[in-house]
């Protein structure tokens, strides 16, 4: 017999509430940024404005792209395409990733992929990496730009944070922008099928993965 | 300050937290559950004259949360555990039942959205099923089945244990 065998639905579900509400989470951002997001939301809505400039082309360039299976990359002219993702690269040095919705990630293989147009890259499943100190937002140093199939802008909540790149979203990596020392971390979520996109300094960074220290289990 | 605006930004400073909380217990990944439920106000503001006389508009933000981005994660990992690759540490000393966390991070997806619903939001079995388009005696089954899974994780633990 046990004390929590006497506990009603009610009480367990209190003792959740509980435990979920002590842990810390980030306050709200103004509400003046949300509503001017809202708005250009909404404006984009009313023009039916689509993917425009540089994602447009890539967009083009990953659509005319060959088909090919397998994990390992394969290039075709400028465009290296596996079952789980597209990367193209255009004339200005940028490069255009785009995942496929419908393939498991591999880690491994975008990392080479990266590596074979020039990107220094770092990318984990499931895993948490920082360097100290901390590295730039890859979002306002202009190293990634993320956009949406509709084009809507995927931008951090919060300023300095890492890039969440969604799983149906084109990603623009532009490696010149790059501060010196530092190479690109991508981190696949594996149970939202998403990346979290950030930078780290290639001599200070530690990765762990599972549950935090001190956290659960 | 127009009307609108000054009510929409009170009900956003308002209902931030729960919904951010109810996102994160859902999906698992804090950074995440902030970019979406962002976005979701955002949508919310673009929309504001529906969302505003929604009967849940709490429950709208987090179902809009949950379908930003990844609008099919759900159907294709639904019965996976979470990663738990960003979940944010007990703070020690804070007397948070770690097991109990572990626990509701290993529900299946829909056990825990039923979950954070009810304790995050507040919202009874036919608000809930509304949200979701389930019947109600579904979300009666998720709950009865995650609370279930909760309370054997509590057994699990030595009342000594459970009671420091």
């Amino acid at each position: 017999m046990n004390i929590h065998d006497d506990m009603s639905d009610d009480d367990v579900l209190r003792a959740a509430a509980t435990s979920l509400s002590t842990l810390p989470v980030a306050g709200p951002p103004a509400a003046a940024q949300i509503m001017a997001r809202g708005r250009a939301r909404r404006r984009r809505t009313v023009t039916g404005l689509g993917l425009a400039g540089t994602a447009g082309v890539a967009a083009l360039a990953l659509g005319m792209a060959g088909v090919f299976g397998g994990h390992s990359p394969a290039r075709t002219g400028t465009t290296i395409r596996t079952a789980a993702f597209t990367l193209a690269k255009a004339a200005n040095g940028t490069a255009t990733l785009k995942l496929s919705q419908d393939q498991m990630f591999d880690p491994g293989a975008l990392q080479q992929a990266l590596g074979q147009d020039g990107i220094p890259a770092l990318v984990k499943i499931d895993t948490y990496c920082s360097s100290n100190p901390a590295p730039p937002s890859p979002h306002s140093t202009g190293v990634l730009s993320v956009q949406l199939p509709d084009g809507t802008p995927v931008e951090p909540s919060t300023p300095g944070h890492q890039q969440t790149v969604p799983a149906d979203a084109l990603t623009v990596i532009n490696p010149a922008a790059m501060p010196a020392g530092t190479e690109l971390l991508f981190d696949y979520v594996n149970s939202a099928h998403a990346l979290i996109g950030g930078l780290v300094y290639t001599n200070s960074y530690t990765c762990s993965s599972g549950l935090p220290s001190g956290g659960a289990g | 300050m127009s009307n609108e605006r000054a009510e929409f930004t009170a009900f956003f400073q308002a209902s931030w937290e729960p919904c951010l909380r109810a996102v994160a217990a859902v999906i698992g990944s804090q950074q995440l559950a902030e970019d979406q439920v962002a976005e979701a106000f955002a949508r919310a503001w673009a929309s504001w004259r529906k969302v505003s006389r929604h009967p849940a508009p709490r429950a709208w933000v987090v179902r809009t949360a949950l379908n930003t981005g990844a609008s099919w994660w759900r159907r294709r990992n639904r019965e996976l555990p979470l990663a738990g690759h960003d979940l944010p540490a007990a703070p020690p000393g804070s007397g948070v039942d770690a097991a109990l966390l572990t626990a509701l991070w290993r529900l299946p997806a829909r056990q825990r959205e039923v979950i954070a619903l009810r304790i995050f939001l507040d919202l009874d079995t036919g608000t809930i099923a509304r949200q979701l388009g389930i019947e109600a005696g579904t979300v009666r089954m998720h709950l009865s089945r995650g609370v279930a899974a909760l309370r054997r994780e509590l057994t699990l633990t030595s009342p000594t244990e459970a009671e420091q």
